[in-house]
């Protein structure tokens, strides 16, 4: 069974091959590419360790023809990176709560932020630019929606901005700020530093956990949502360009 | 019962409150955030009884001393169109309509050219090589996660079928080759290959401009993240995918904030051809050339500017420090401090390209004219942009503006300008005109003798052209082909 689901690539928009990444009860990531009918790349646990499900995944860091990364979300709080070019899990962190949506901020940039949400109302921002050889990725926590959250989406016209769906049918719309430096040095080697998030808005739309979201990629703050109540909401946000 | 005291008792005791802190006169004096949160937590919680009020006041305290803090968020269903007021109602309407128009334009568009249809297979990128990742287990962590391609039985002949040898001896490359030299865990932060040139190739106008419009979104969420030179990379997709001043103009921004004086110099030319009085190119190459000493034509920028907005501040401070400047002396060195010129700008595909016949004649020096000849030969349609610089030119004082300049490929791609561009759209007499005070030039006499067939072919058929619309071209045939 599939839980998640995400593409990138093909011709005019991204760069790279055109593939999908499918992220199964199993616990397996599965990439595919869409001209051919066997998976071209899968994730999975060893034989013999325990399959977790996975809940989340997501593509990023396709920059250029090469480069690919796959984040997957466990329901066991893990937070795995697979870099698709070197084969190999470039980070990994548990976060102690089911991950419920994963999404890189752009995913045809350089790896920038990744935004986790959790059950117990998570949302954690990551700095992808910086990775400690130790510590790995720095995080940001917060608390929302004071339930499960459910689905976190970027706003494409600006990366910085996001909005979370809350299993207390709230939508939340965040900004992230940038430190005045990104990165700062130890013994061990460089690690990132996380700026601020402010919330920008917050809004009850239905009675019922709102489970996923999409913005219009033409026209900055339309979007829809969907919620347990059977019901497709459209909004808008307005004012969204004075945050640039 | 029993739990719920102990659990109520120790909020208030977790906190470490006293009973009297949860008082009027306390909070109203308190200026610690953290214990006005806590005291509105424990009041919150109803453990210690229910005081509305109370609750309010802090709120309202907290919302003095920290306005952003998280306790003081509040959901509110969101609105509804209709308990919106009417002004505000309509213009979201008719916002919205509008764009409901110019997307179904563009989209009518982009379904007519002829890029809609499925894009070729090879531009894309070959499929990767199948392979699988047994990855670590939770909690223990590998260092370096074997891979295991799948391996497939020698029994399964469409699997075998499926196999693509050179896509596995390419992977094993990849594989051995990181696995020689002790691999850093962590990719050092060095420069990333983004490519200059973004995948524009077979695509119509419509999407060129809409990828442009995107690459320079990314340019300013890098600039606005501080990260100049990846903004810098981000505009000049933009540029490659299609030109706007919008774009050059971020650019230059970009450039002056990394100390590129002379790109930056470049990319505010390249708005002000477009726009010839645009305020913050203006202002930009103004601080471009104050960076470069170049105080005359800096001060020239500055009061252009004044000239345009009279009141812009980051102008007359500019102009102050450059008029000091030329007033000081060369031995003074004057430190300057760099500002923002505003932010970015959004409006990407409404820069128009210079208006045809709208040039007026302009006093040029040589050393400018040479300049902007170099960047619109180099420039993409390189036609069009020569012949608006020529035309900018007033004829009489062409040889003037020449000076020594002219050499063979100058005059090679004037003949070339004027055979595909100049001819259909000024008419013969101005080409006439153009040509015959060329003849004047220093240098003509010697430089003539360079031109290659090519373009002794090409002044053949433009003297016939003259000819059969009724130019005396005999001069002009003697002076050139003699």
């Amino acid at each position: 069974m599939i839980n998640s689901l995400d593409g990138v690539g093909g011709a005019g928009r991204q760069q790279g091959a055109p593939e999908l990444v499918t992220g199964g009860r199993d616990g397996s990531v599965k990439v595919w590419d869409v001209r051919q009918e066997v998976p071209v790349a899968v994730m999975e646990p060893a034989e013999g360790e325990p399959r977790r499900d996975c809940w989340t995944v997501a593509f990023g860091n396709s920059y250029n023809t090469e480069e690919r990364c796959v984040c997957a979300g466990y329901d066991n709080g893990d937070i795995k990176l697979f870099d698709l070019r070197a084969m190999k899990v470039r980070w990994e962190t548990n976060v102690k709560n089911g991950v419920c949506c994963v999404q890189f901020d752009r995913r045809d940039i350089e790896m920038n932020k990744i935004v986790a949400t959790t059950l117990e109302s998570g949302v954690l921002v990551f700095d992808g630019r910086t990775q400690h050889p130790e510590r790995g990725l720095t995080c940001l926590r917060e608390r929302a929606h004071k339930s499960t959250v459910w689905c976190v989406r970027h706003l494409p016209q600006n990366r910085d901005i996001f909005m979370t769906c809350g299993g207390s049918g709230s939508l939340n719309l965040w900004q992230y700020t940038y430190p005045a430096k990104r990165r700062d040095r130890d013994a061990g080697g460089d690690f990132g530093v996380m700026g601020t998030l402010t919330q920008l808005q917050s809004g009850i739309v239905s009675s019922q956990p709102v489970s996923a979201l999409d913005w219009s990629p033409d026209k900055r703050g339309l979007c829809a949502c969907i919620a347990f109540d059977q019901t497709v909401r459209v909004l808008i946000v307005t004012k969204l360009q004075l945050y640039g | 019962m029993v739990v719920n005291t102990t659990k109520s008792e120790s909020l208030r005791a977790k906190y470490d409150l006293d009973i009297e802190q949860l008082d009027y006169k306390y909070i109203g004096q308190c200026t610690k955030v953290k214990t006005i949160e806590n005291i509105l937590r424990v009041l919150r919680s109803g453990q210690e009884g229910v005081y509305p009020d109370l609750v309010r006041f802090t709120e309202e305290r907290l919302r003095t001393l920290k306005p952003s803090s998280a306790l003081l968020r509040t959901e509110q269903p969101a609105t509804a169109l209709r308990f919106l007021d009417s002004k505000e109602r309509d213009e979201l309407l008719s916002d919205l309509t509008e764009w409901k128009q110019e997307v179904s334009a563009a989209d009518a568009e982009l379904k007519s050219s002829e890029s809609a249809k499925e894009p070729a297979d090879q531009q894309l990128p070959p499929v990767r090589g199948t392979v699988q990742l047994r990855s670590a287990t939770v909690g223990e962590r590998k260092p370096e996660p074997e891979q295991k391609p799948a391996r497939i039985a020698s029994y399964d002949y469409a699997a075998w079928d499926r196999y693509d040898v050179e896509a596995q001896l390419k992977l094993l490359d990849e594989s051995d080759a990181p696995a020689a030299p002790p691999q850093p865990a962590v990719q050092p932060p060095s420069d990333p290959a983004i490519d200059d040139q973004p995948p524009v190739e077979g695509l119509s106008a419509a999407e060129r401009s809409a990828l442009a419009l995107r690459e320079k979104q990314k340019g300013n969420e890098y600039f606005r993240s501080g990260d100049f030179s990846r903004a810098a990379v981000y505009y000049t997709r933009s540029i490659n995918a299609s030109p706007t001043a919008a774009a050059f103009n971020n650019r230059a921004q970009a450039n002056l904030k990394l100390g590129k004086y002379g790109s930056a110099l470049m990319d505010c030319g390249a708005v002000l051809r477009r726009e010839p009085n645009n305020v913050k190119a203006l202002l930009r190459r103004g601080i471009a050339r104050q960076m470069n000493k170049d105080w005359i034509k800096a001060r020239l920028d500055f009061q252009r500017v004044l000239e345009l907005e009279p009141n812009n501040p980051q102008a007359r401070q500019h102009l102050g420090e450059v008029e000091k400047a030329i007033i000081g002396s060369e031995t003074k060195r004057s430190k300057v401090l760099i500002q923002e010129v505003d932010s970015m700008e959004e409006e990407g595909p409404a820069a128009r390209p210079p208006a045809a016949g709208s040039s007026q004649p302009r006093r040029w020096s040589t050393f400018e004219f040479m300049r902007e000849w170099r960047c619109a030969r180099r420039s993409e349609r390189s036609a069009a942009a020569m012949a608006a610089l020529l035309r900018s030119v007033d004829p009489d004082q062409l040889t003037e503006v020449l000076g020594a300049e002219l050499d063979s490929a100058l005059l090679s791609s004037v003949i070339r300008c004027v055979d595909e561009v100049m001819l259909a759209q000024d008419g013969p007499q101005r080409c006439h005109q153009l040509l015959q005070r060329l003849t004047d030039a220093r240098r003509f006499h010697v430089v003539k003798l360079l031109l290659d067939a090519r373009d002794r072919q090409r002044l053949q058929s433009i003297a016939e052209r003259l000819w059969r619309r009724g130019v005396d071209v005999t001069a002009l045939e003697r002076s050139f082909l003699s």
